[in-house]
């Protein structure tokens, strides 16, 4: 569900609509189409920085990733994919030609895979979320990185350090650009690393989560319903077994 | 009344899928998780007997925006229809907020659906619930049983076995086919947000 959908209480009308978002109502089609340009677009975007990397090459990236998030806000795992993206992108805007070399060839990895993940029909959510987490392994690996060569370069860099880290305790989407590489290390980590890794965790136990609260809300143990409802699962299990042994021809070993 | 979640700041709206043994529940969860938007899909949960039964409930659980500065989130289940499962039918309905009950409009199942829905009352008053009080939609299944020659039961049978006191919106549907299933979620959906919404006011 998009953000802008949760923005105030539903009307009938807007649970109609909303519904109608959830189980197709005539709009699916062209929103596909419209994701399918902007996913165009951005492309271009990324092939236009590998050519020339400018500051005009990169907003217009960025604004491109805007617009495509804007429109994917409501699936956690490529929005994710787009706030990696987003990260890089702020990222080279920000230290230009002292980016570290390996930051735009992630990005164009990162590209590709979330391009895969859109378009495939074949792949499972599960195979999407493991080349999520891979991208999101290779972001954490390129942080490192630039963390670890921002120390080797001693007492000159901590001066410009102290002024980036008070930057980022006041982090604004929009301010997050102008950030010196602790963006990416610091306030980026928690936009982009640790999001992205969130849907890894909150897509596999959603079940189980969601069985949690409706056992909850079902029931507390002790109470007799939930008791019948056990002994009455226990001799369905039991019947389950004796036919699956029938069907294999095994003997029960109480017998 | 919905369950709420303080904490996550959450309220989870229960939907139950009552009705006969083989009168098509499950597979109007099926149909409603394949028509999803795969952006927005969530996974379902079916636990299914040797005999491709229903065993404990269906559960398919996504969700739809805010009521209230909360987000809400809509609980699908179904309950087994074999008579013998009534502690986990009863179990299944505590707490629930919405009733979608599936008839099945097949002749020879006309005694099942009545003995179903007298189930269900039984059930509700443990309790302390009065359907009347429940939204409540009525499914009037398998009318695509017709084209292959199949006695069905006539609407007005439905109506008068199964509606004549609850007066429940109804809908005729093909859970196989898809004819007014979603339209039949839609409109329980609407019914119990709004119910709920003016509880809470």
């Amino acid at each position: 569900m998009s953000n802008s959908n949760k923005q105030k209480d539903i009307t009938p009308e807007e649970l109609e609509k909303r519904l109608d978002e959830i189980f197709g109502g005539g709009q699916e089609e062209s929103q596909s189409v419209e994701e399918q340009n902007l996913l165009g677009n951005l492309e271009s975007a990324v092939l236009t920085m590998d050519w020339e990397l400018s500051d005009e090459t990169v907003k217009a990236f960025l604004s491109e990733l805007s617009s495509l998030k804007a429109s994917l806000s409501g699936d956690k795992l490529q929005a994710n994919f787009l706030k990696i993206l987003q990260s890089l992108g702020k990222y080279i805007q920000k230290r230009k030609a002292e980016a570290e070399p390996e930051t735009i060839n992630l990005l164009q990895t990162v590209f590709a895979d979330f391009k895969k993940v859109a378009e495939s029909e074949d792949l499972s959510r599960k195979q999407k979320k493991e080349i999520l987490v891979k991208n999101i392994e290779q972001y954490n690996a390129l942080k490192s990185k630039i963390a670890e060569d921002k120390r080797g370069k001693g007492a000159d860099y901590r001066a410009e350090d102290a002024g980036a880290a008070t930057s980022s305790q006041e982090s604004s989407e929009d301010s997050a650009g102008s950030r010196e590489p602790e963006t990416i290390q610091s306030a980026q980590y928690s936009e982009a690393a640790e999001s992205p890794e969130a849907p890894e965790t909150s897509d596999d136990s959603d079940v189980a989560e969601k069985l949690t609260a409706s056992s909850e809300q079902i029931g507390t143990s002790g109470d007799k319903t939930v008791l019948e409802a056990v002994e009455e699962l226990k001799e369905v299990v039991r019947e389950e077994f004796s036919r699956l042994r029938k069907d294999l021809g095994v003997q029960d070993p109480k017998k | 009344m919905a369950f709420i979640d303080f904490k996550k700041k959450e309220l989870q709206v229960k939907i139950v899928y009552y009705g006969p043994s083989r009168g098509g529940k499950t597979t109007n969860l099926d149909y409603v998780y394949n028509q999803m938007d795969n952006r927005l899909k969530t996974d379902m949960v079916s636990i299914k007997t040797h005999g491709d039964r229903t065993l404990f409930f269906d559960f398919l659980p996504f969700d739809i925006g805010q009521v209230m500065g909360y987000d809400l989130k809509i609980m699908l289940y179904t309950v087994p229809g074999q008579v013998k499962y009534n502690a986990t039918r009863k179990l299944v309905l505590r707490g629930v907020d919405g009733l979608v009950f599936v008839a099945d409009a097949m002749e020879i199942r006309r005694d099942y659906n009545i003995q179903s829905l007298e189930n269900l009352h039984e059930n509700l008053k443990e309790y302390n619930i009065n359907i009347y009080n429940l939204p409540v939609i009525m499914q009037y299944n398998k009318i695509d049983l017709n084209d292959q020659g199949i006695p069905l039961l006539s609407q007005e049978t439905l109506e008068s076995d199964l509606n004549s006191d609850l007066q429940a919106p109804s809908f005729r549907a093909s859970a196989l086919q898809g004819d007014n299933v979603i339209q039949t979620l839609k409109r329980i959906i609407s019914l119990t947000v709004m119910n709920i919404k003016n509880d809470l006011q």
